[in-house]
């Protein structure tokens, strides 16, 4: 795409600006947001980490060495929610505020204020959802919610305050959510620059649209759910409480209906960041534009039909097995599309592997990974010995992980020159990546083969064969997670000096963001560029 | 606090878009959410 | 320059500038590929390892694991050839390598639009006929319960430890973990089974089609035999169904597959497949213990048969919860030790049942806890001898006692 823009000169000026705690708590600046989503989510991300080093710590050798079984629960649990809410949905927000204004030549979110709401609800979200280990420790209630992030009644009804909490703590997440989505979907429809039309749009910013709705659509019915337990479990109701003419699968249903479309939440806009990257780097224009947006909705309404092959073995009726199934591999179509557009994008480029583009690719071949075992997964039959077993576990690791914590690293190393005005250190990119890929593969390959072999999820002991693959398991865990203060100390360092970082930054980017000055100006596209 | 005026005619008109939007769309989630209440089995 | 790990005229590339990249590059992947093939060999020659399903001996499970491989195989395809195509796209066009970037966008041409469709089509041929078509009969197969069952077996799930019952037969029994504490703490070496044993294994017969009814009492629990690939979801209040035809003789471990609470990982399933007349002996030889224990609940017991019955009885059942010494894990798990519940009359004046008492909350549980109505579970002899132990152990001295006839007069 290419596009002639007229710049305005006076592109340097700063706003109006009180200094200190005072500017974060009251900016409507959507770089701003931008950076206090990235670093919370970079926060979280590290908690989220340590919890589950310690379980993994726990799994080095059968027996319980460290821990009691109902902290192993609460652990596993809110590393979820902790990873999910906390860590990978405010990245992908980070970036959607700080890219879309940038891309559609807009001088801000159509929703300033909104924005800031939006932010400033994840802090408080965040302690919720720790705040029962603290209280645990001082004998109040006795810790986190221990029924893994799915919640699933009865067990849920049953738990402490920690699954209060946690409710709340969702609560608060989805509000935000929410947020940020309308101020998204309006941003994107009124906000574009002159000349700009839909199908002109990055896709980035297609990837986002529907990400968006997905999110306004899904996240009230998980509320709704969440609302439900709460009410069953202390004012009377029974909703999943068969004696009272109620369903426990009735949640499964509810939370699903949101769990599937929320996995897809989570990589859509990793899917519309990396053939930006693919592009820049193979100095290529985007190959399939149209495809892949096209893919994008398709993949967007299929999410919301194919949510029971979650609970394949809780019991449905034989029609249902089988048209899930179906519509569940019905989605490899739509994705199989993006693969070949992302390959295509590359093929015949002039490429060149800087760090981004060693994330994308890695991205690429692990990311497909997940598909194709989630082909596997899809089949009612076989699914009886995955289900609730390791398989899965190691699946939607390479799905969410290398799909979608890759795919973040992927976007803050291409744009953090571009955010902050200096160049990452290149050398600790690459270590990080190859230590990450390499750590990540030893962590979870070996979970395939545990779930093979007949480990159940969720047990904090196990019987003796599953011993050696456990403890290679740990070991990459444990690589896997130190390598990520590579990538903390690069992003700190970047943010405080380093060589300067040009306009362009790439030398085969293409698009808005990058006729601006990195960093960008205060107010961003104070004037709109005229897209010819 | 109110807002500042906006910059132009065209900067009014979407900003009235904008908010005619985002109030519709919360609307909407509202109203879902409050349907899927009244789901039972 | 550094020394090359491999002579380039083994791989007859020319010496020139682009050909010491490729050979950097090859050296990189080479060395990356040892240290792999390294970390993975110990693991690979520790010949007890297993790579795929553990051995199937039911027909739905061999189904399994023929679609699994299929399924390996066809996906195997996938990567391998796709990413193929990649990596040699990785390589080749690469501006190192001088590669001048190329401008399309999108197909032209026929040529580039059979490239561009004929691989779609291949994926829903894959997804849709090769793959769904056998799935579907698979499903079916695995769904048909009812048809030419020769016996059903009832599983119940509860917290934690699962309870079989042989309706037919009239047999009743619960089967709980029966690796000891000492194993898991690390106390003592770890047997063979370890997590995978039980006090009272199920005996089911070769060769004959059992249906398997599930529901629970308190959460959803899930049946899980690896090697009869079968796994369904007990729902409380809710009755499922699957059914397994064993075709070899043996014992086939597996577990809850379910979070059901602290000791999901503790409740184990043991299955010992035997030969049809060996399975009708031992059916004979558990409804002969059954009715002994019954008969039992017709006599008097002294206080120290109950005591000792019953310290038997809370060393399995109880001690999960509240613990050996009685001090409980509050506040989900009531200390018994001084308890006031204990320390207060056992029945009413009449002999009836006091609401919210000691035995109240055995025999019927509490509601919207964890505590179980043992009433359905548990013998009158046990329950008598249980109840009499708490009575008279963990600094509780109310040195009352109550007979089995008593709790069958309170049911």
């Amino acid at each position: 795409m290419s596009i002639a823009t007229t710049v305005p000169e006076h592109a340097h000026h700063d706003g109006p600006y009180s200094g200190g705690m005072l500017r974060w708590l009251t900016t409507t600046n959507h770089k701003d947001i931008g950076t206090m989503y990235m670093t919370f989510s970079l926060v979280m991300f590290f908690v989220g980490g340590a919890m589950i080093l310690a379980v993994r710590a726990e799994l080095f050798q059968p027996g319980l060495q460290l821990m009691q079984p109902e902290f192993f629960n609460q652990l596993i649990g809110v590393h979820a929610l902790v990873m999910i809410f906390a860590a990978l949905m405010p990245a992908a927000t980070g970036f959607a505020n700080w890219q879309i204004p940038l891309m559609i030549g807009a001088p801000d979110m159509a929703l300033p204020r909104l924005n800031n709401w939006g932010f400033w609800l994840l802090p408080p979200a965040a302690t919720l959802l720790v705040m029962p280990f603290v209280l645990a420790l001082f004998g109040i209630g006795d810790g986190a919610l221990a029924t893994g992030w799915t919640f699933y009644a009865p067990l849920s009804v049953q738990g402490g305050l920690g699954v209060d909490f946690a409710i709340f703590a969702v609560h608060l997440f989805g509000v935000s959510s929410v947020m940020g989505s309308i101020n998204i979907i309006v941003t994107i429809f009124n906000m574009r620059a002159p000349g700009m039309s839909m199908m002109k749009l990055p896709l980035f910013a297609w990837a986002w649209l529907i990400t968006a709705f997905l999110l306004i659509a899904t996240i009230p019915v998980l509320a709704g759910a969440v609302t439900m337990l709460l009410t069953d479990r202390h004012f009377g109701t029974h909703f999943f409480n068969a004696a009272g003419g109620g369903d426990p699968i009735l949640f499964q249903h509810l939370f699903w209906f949101f769990g599937h479309p929320e996995v897809y939440i989570l990589l859509l806009p990793v899917w519309g960041l990396v053939p930006h990257v693919l592009s820049t780097f193979s100095r290529k224009p985007v190959y399939g534009y149209k495809a892949q947006v096209y893919a994008f909705i398709a993949i967007g309404l299929l999410s919301v039909v194919v949510w029971a092959h979650h609970f394949f073995t809780a019991g449905l009726p034989v029609p249902a097995l089988i048209y899930f199934m179906f519509s569940t591999m019905a989605i490899s179509l739509p994705l199989a599309v993006l693969f070949f557009c992302w390959i295509a994008t590359m093929w015949r480029g002039s490429m060149s592997f800087e760090t981004p583009m060693l994330f994308a690719v890695g991205f690429i071949v692990l990311f497909g990974i997940a598909g194709l075992t989630g082909l596997l997964l899809a089949d009612v039959a076989a699914d009886a010995q995955y289900h609730h077993s390791y398989f899965v576990v190691a699946h939607f690791h390479y799905a969410l992980f290398t799909g979608g914590i890759m795919g973040v690293m992927t976007g803050v190393y291409y744009w953090l020159p571009k955010w902050t005005g200096h160049m990452y250190s290149e050398t600790l990119g690459k270590w990080h990546f190859w230590l990450t890929v390499v750590s990540f593969n030893l962590t979870f390959m070996p979970q395939f083969f545990l779930g093979l072999a007949g480990m159940p999820r969720r047990i904090p002991d196990y019987a003796l064969q599953f011993a050696e693959f456990n403890a290679i398991s740990t070991i990459g865990a444990f690589i896997l997670g130190f390598s990520q203060l590579l990538f903390a100390w690069n992003i700190w360092c970047c943010v405080r000096g380093g060589e300067k970082a040009s306009d362009k930054v790439w030398e085969g980017s293409e698009g808005l963001e990058w006729q601006l000055s990195s960093p960008p100006p205060h107010h961003s596209w104070e004037i709109q560029p005229e897209l010819k | 606090m109110s807002n500042p005026p906006a910059a132009s005619a065209d900067a009014a008109w979407r900003r009235a878009r904008s908010n005619r939007m985002a109030w519709l769309l919360g609307a909407f989630v509202i109203a879902l959410y409050i349907t899927g209440l009244f789901i039972q089995r | 320059m550094k020394k090359l790990l491999v002579p380039s005229r083994i791989l007859s590339i020319r010496r020139t500038r682009r050909g010491e990249e490729s050979l950097k590059m090859y050296r990189h992947s080479l060395r990356f590929l040892l240290a792999v093939v390294a970390l993975v060999t110990p693991v690979a020659a520790s010949a007890s390892y297993r790579w795929s399903f553990p051995e199937p001996v039911t027909p739905i499970a061999r189904d399994t694991l023929r679609i699994h491989n299929e399924f390996m195989l066809i996906i195997t395809v996938l990567f391998v050839a796709v990413f193929a195509i990649m990596v040699y796209s990785l390589i080749k066009h690469r501006k190192s390598a001088g590669h001048e970037p190329a401008q399309f966008t999108g197909p032209t041409g026929r040529l580039q639009w059979f490239w561009a469709l004929v691989p779609f089509a291949m994926l829903m041929f894959i997804d849709f006929v090769l793959m769904g078509v056998p799935a579907v009969q698979a499903i079916i197969d695995m769904e048909d319960t009812k048809t030419r069952a020769d016996m059903v077996l009832k599983v119940t799930g509860m917290q934690w430890r699962w309870q079989y019952e042989y309706p037919e037969a009239g047999l009743k029994f619960l089967s709980s973990l029966s690796t000891p504490r000492e194993q898991i703490n690390g106390a003592a070496q770890k047997g063979e089974n370890y997590l995978l044993e039980v006090d009272n294994e199920i005996v089911l017969p070769v060769g004959k089609k059992v249906r398997v009814l599930l529901t629970s009492m308190d959460v959803i629990h899930t049946w899980w035999v690896p090697q009869f690939g079968v796994k369904r979801d007990a729902v409380p209040g809710f009755l499922r169904e699957t059914w397994l035809r064993i075709d070899q003789p043996g014992t086939y471990r597996g577990q809850c597959a379910e979070l059901c609470g602290k000791d999901h990982g503790f409740m184990p399933v043991v299955v010992r497949a035997v030969p049809e007349p060996e399975y009708l002996a031992w059916v004979d030889a558990q409804k002969a213990k059954q009715s002994g224990a019954a008969a039992g609940a017709g006599r008097s017991w002294s206080k120290d048969e109950l005591i000792a019955k019953g310290k038997e009885v809370y060393a399995t059942l109880c001690v999960a919860c509240h613990q050996p010494e009685g001090q409980g894990l509050p506040p989900v798990f009531p200390a018994l030790a001084g308890s006031k519940v204990i320390n207060s009359p056992l029945l009413s004046p009449e002999g009836k049942l006091i609401p919210d008492s000691h035995p109240d909350r055995v025999m019927n549980g509490k509601a919207g806890t964890p505590m179980l109505a043992f009433k359905n579970t548990l013998s009158d002899v046990d329950l008598a001898a249980v109840i009499t132990f708490e009575r008279n152990a963990f600094g509780n001295t109310r040195g009352d006692m109550i007979q089995p006839a008593q709790i069958k007069a309170l049911r």
